[in-house]
């Protein structure tokens, strides 16, 4: 952030701030560097405003425009190409498809709030989620005022992508403890164009990007017949399964000595990772934008300390009685220590 | 090959040109495979010369090098060592990963096959509750998982200086992939959660 360089000394004379010109004229070096302060702060507060508008018109277009688009994302593992698509059917239905186009057919669909995944061998299965768990990431649907809490989204200026006219939105974390987040927004549609995603010492470590995009005002016909597919079956609802909050049933209490500040807790419930492995407590925390789970394994036999350094990263360390293993789209040195922070309160 | 040629070559490998005379002969000696050719076994003399030969040294390590770099096993690194952004431009040289990709991507396959639940009955009282789990535990999740920018074994102070079993390496994949694959589930039911007190958001109109 360098708003303090970018305000040259002529701005005094705009009475951005309450205090008198006059006051400025006389004004020594020290009230100088505060008034440039206070311009910097008005910037970005209109870079924040125009970053909610944007980061809202986004939302509501991904929510409520028929649409199909292809993208690529660029991981550590390499490139992956997708197809997605999205409508609002007359009947009010929203219907959404991203599948994967390379190896097994790889797909998943959102019809209003349940997500069905199908997938190459495996058992289709539906789970009731307002969001479909893909490639996409989930925290650009999440709340603007959530996302307050540990963010700055900022507007940065124009771009061209796929040769659109794009804003550029940044989603800059308060706290260098987690990653940061470049968008790119179709300025006809609202569209998402791209997402680059960095970690804080600034290196990308995930790059999307739309290859095509399509959006017309009709329903996708693809879509209307996934739609008359649900009607006819409805009621059968092979598979589907409803996730409902669990109440916390811990025999033994953890407490966080550390927790990344604005991260909270979504659910608590026990779980087994493995079959017929043992009854694990896990938590899962959010800051709207990334989630990470902490999984505590009592009796440390079965978990050696390891740590895995990718986009997701994942940290087991072992204590004396019980293992804490953390996972999810946070920086390995974070998930490291919010596993070490882990203390049995009994 | 004329004489000069052959003296300017012993000339180069004695260091005993001048900048421009080096460059116009390496020229030449990237562009003719003569010459190259020579410049091998002009080192193969020297080299016999001061007793450096091995038996069977092969004139082009190239092969050999590959052929090693191939049975080198995965990296396991008993310390952890911090990411740098070395390690992080890796990932545009895919190929600097294949040997852990290679192993995980393996480990991806048997793990789900491995990890389907068998409802034992021992979740009556809870039945209703992890139902979903037990389908969903056979997936595969559609975002990619990815392979690691960095991945360290950390290994009890017993055995610090072996390496670890193949064995063990494996139990380790699983652990790894168990709590990926876990999560990735944890990420698919969540959001109902999270969202429903608010509604509102779905609903806003288009700007």
């Amino acid at each position: 952030m360098n708003w303090s360089t970018l305000i040259p000394t002529f701005l005094f004379g705009l009475g951005a701030l309450s205090v008198s010109a006059e006051a400025r004229v006389q004004a020594n070096t020290s009230a100088t560097t505060e008034v440039t302060v206070g311009q910097a702060e008005t910037r970005l507060a209109q870079a924040t405003l125009e970053g909610q508008y944007w980061f809202e018109h986004m939302q509501a277009a991904l929510n409520q425009l028929n649409y199909q688009a292809s993208f690529i994302t660029m991981q550590p593992s390499g490139l992956h190409t997708y197809r997605w698509a999205h409508s609002l059917t007359p009947i009010g239905n929203q219907i959404e498809l991203i599948e994967g186009l390379n190896g097994p057919q790889n797909q998943a669909i959102r019809f209003n709030n349940k997500v069905t995944y199908l997938t190459t061998g495996q058992e289709p299965y539906s789970v009731a989620a307002i969001r479909l768990s893909g490639p996409i990431p989930a925290g650009i649907y999440s709340n603007y005022g959530t996302l307050k809490k540990s963010y700055n989204v900022v507007a940065v200026g124009g771009d061209r992508v796929v040769n659109r006219e794009a804003q550029h939105v940044r989603i800059i974390p308060y706290m260098r403890d987690r990653y940061l987040y470049s968008l790119w927004i179709d300025r006809a549609t609202g569209i998402l164009l791209g997402i680059n995603t960095y970690l804080p010492s600034g290196d990308l470590v995930e790059q999307i990007l739309l290859t095509s995009l399509q959006v017309q005002t009709e329903p996708l016909a693809e879509l209307e017949q996934v739609e008359q597919r649900w009607e006819e079956s409805n009621g059968v609802e092979n598979n589907l399964t409803l996730s409902k909050r669990m109440a916390a049933s811990p025999k033994q209490a953890w407490h966080f000595d550390w927790l990344p500040a604005g991260f909270e807790t979504v659910r608590q419930q026990q779980v087994r990772i493995t079959a017929n492995g043992p009854l694990t407590e896990h938590y899962l925390f959010s800051d709207g934008m990334v989630q990470f789970s902490v999984y505590i394994n009592e009796g440390s036999a079965e978990i050696a300390p390891v740590q895995y350094e990718s986009l997701v990263s994942m940290a087991s360390v072992v204590q004396n009685n019980y293992a804490v293993t953390v996972v999810g789209r946070i920086p390995l040195p974070v998930a490291q220590q919010i596993a070490s922070s882990v203390r049995a309160t009994k | 090959m004329t004489e000069r040629q052959s003296e300017t070559l012993s000339a180069l490998m004695d260091g005993e040109l001048n900048a421009v005379q080096e460059q116009r002969y390496l020229d030449l000696l990237v562009n003719n495979e003569a010459e190259r050719t020579r410049w091998h076994h002009y080192h193969l003399i020297g080299a016999s010369l001061r007793g450096e030969t091995k038996v069977g040294l092969p004139l082009d390590i190239s092969a050999a090098v590959a052929a090693q770099i191939a049975q080198e096993p995965a990296h396991f690194v008993a310390k952890h060592k911090r990411l740098n952004s070395i390690a992080l431009q890796r990932w545009f040289k895919p190929a600097a990963n294949v040997a852990i990709a290679a192993s995980v991507a393996l480990v991806t396959v048997l793990g789900v096959s491995h990890y389907q639940r068998i409802d034992d009955g021992t979740l009556i009282e809870n039945e209703h509750l992890v139902r979903g789990y037990q389908s969903a535990l056979q997936t595969v999740p559609l975002g990619v998982v990815g392979n690691p920018l960095s991945y360290n074994a950390q290994q009890s102070q017993a055995d610090t200086q072996e390496p670890l079993t193949t064995k063990e390496q494996i139990r380790l994949q699983y652990q790894i992939q168990a709590f990926m694959l876990n999560h990735q589930l944890q990420l698919q039911q969540q959001l109902v959660v999270e969202e429903e007190n608010k509604p509102e958001e779905q609903e806003q109109p288009p700007y």
